[in-house]
């Protein structure tokens, strides 16, 4: 019977649970890991949000920059007499305009035989009600290049702040603030690079933010198709 | 001490993760920095093809740095480099070796060796390598974009 009574204990204090250290303990842990998971999880969303906020305004900046300079690279002077090929770039109320011949894309000019080769290209700003401008492009066939001014554009990019741009006069070697090919100081030519500044911003983010936050890209174009005079 | 160690095991498994997502939308985050200094660094590289236009190699310094005064680019420094180039490997072995001289003579230069070398000579003066760096400090590291590109200053080459 006394045998049996401490074999009972002894079982009995096998089967006993957590002591009040180790809840303790684990509490404690626990509470410190789920401090530290909030708190992590915090600083993520803020990120998360900032990288909404910053990739908006990166992405919409460098498409612009993107589109820009391939159209502007390959900018098209035909140097001929009566040629109809121009390139204008004017400060207007909202920014920038900007309106040229170029090279159209060689796959739509071969495959598809959709277009003469040559577009006259028209980059223009509209002022959105929030204060921002709004890139927009629109394209003509050569041929056709009167309707420039009618055709519907196509937005490149939103959340502009600022579109600049400044014209490399090669006969002077200087930087001149607007360029028009037809007027008798250029006399039909182009000019030999031009300088792109564009500011974008997201304009989901708060408006009082936005000259802080706003990305500034800025690059310089070679026209290639420009001919120098020697 | 079995659940305090299976906490402790989840609380790092956790934090591995969350670092992990973290890490992640950091690197995005340095990518707007890295689409800026590119455009800049393409910028740089204009700037002194447009200064090609009208100077030599020679009239470029071998190497500028400079930083922008733009507030908003106030971050980013800029440098080139001008470098020879070794045209040597275009002029063919046997003739940049010459041919196996008798011993105990002095080997004299080929007309074609001479040719070549003055080639050489002509076209490594007109050929630079051109690098455009652009960098910009991320946290307590410096990060950066580099161009290069060769250029051929074709008013440097004989006319005939």
């Amino acid at each position: 019977m006394y045998a049996f009574k401490i074999s009972r204990r002894i079982e009995f204090a096998k089967a006993r649970g957590f002591t009040l250290l180790e809840i303790i303990a684990a509490i404690g842990l626990f509470a410190v890991m789920t401090l530290g998971v909030v708190s992590s999880l915090q600083e993520m969303n803020r990120l998360t949000l900032k990288l909404k906020t910053r990739q908006a305004s990166v992405f919409s900046g460098v498409l612009a920059m993107a589109r820009l300079e391939r159209d502007l690279a390959l900018a098209y002077n035909e140097r001929m007499q009566r040629s109809q090929s121009f390139f204008k770039g004017k400060e207007v109320s909202n920014g920038y305009e900007l309106s040229f011949t170029t090279f159209d894309s060689p796959v739509r000019t071969l495959i598809a035989r959709r277009s003469p080769g040559i577009l006259a290209i028209r980059y223009y700003l509209e002022k959105e009600d929030d204060g921002s401008l709004t890139l927009i492009r629109s394209e003509a066939p050569f041929n056709n290049f009167e309707r420039l001014d009618v055709m519907k554009g196509q937005t490149i990019a939103s959340g502009i702040l600022r579109f600049e741009m400044e014209f490399y006069n090669a006969q002077a070697d200087q930087w001149t603030k607007e360029w028009d090919s037809a007027a008798a100081t250029h006399s039909g030519l182009f000019p030999k690079a031009v300088k792109i500044i564009i500011e974008s911003v997201d304009r989901d983010s708060p408006q009082a933010d936005w000259k802080r936050k706003s990305l500034r890209f800025e690059t310089k174009v070679l026209i290639l198709n420009e001919i120098e005079d020697r | 001490m079995e659940v305090i160690f299976s906490l402790l095991i989840l609380a790092i498994g956790i934090m591995g993760i969350l670092q992990g997502q973290s890490g992640a939308t950091h690197v995005a985050l340095r990518s707007e920095a890295m689409a800026q200094a590119l455009f800049l660094a393409e910028e740089k590289m204009t700037e002194i093809e447009i200064e090609l236009r009208t100077k030599t190699f020679v009239g470029l310094a071998e190497e500028e740095k400079g930083e922008y005064k733009e507030e908003k680019l106030k971050d980013f420094k800029w440098s080139r480099k001008l470098e020879k180039v070794d045209l040597g490997c275009f002029i063919p072995k046997q003739l940049s070796e010459g041919s196996a001289a008798e011993p105990g003579q002095e080997q004299a230069p080929s007309a074609a060796q001479g040719y070549f070398a003055l080639v050489e000579k002509v076209f490594e003066n007109a050929v630079r390598k051109i690098k455009v760096t652009v960098e910009w400090v991320d946290g307590n590291k410096t990060k950066s974009v580099e161009l290069t590109q060769l250029y051929v200053r074709f008013q440097d080459l004989p006319q005939n």
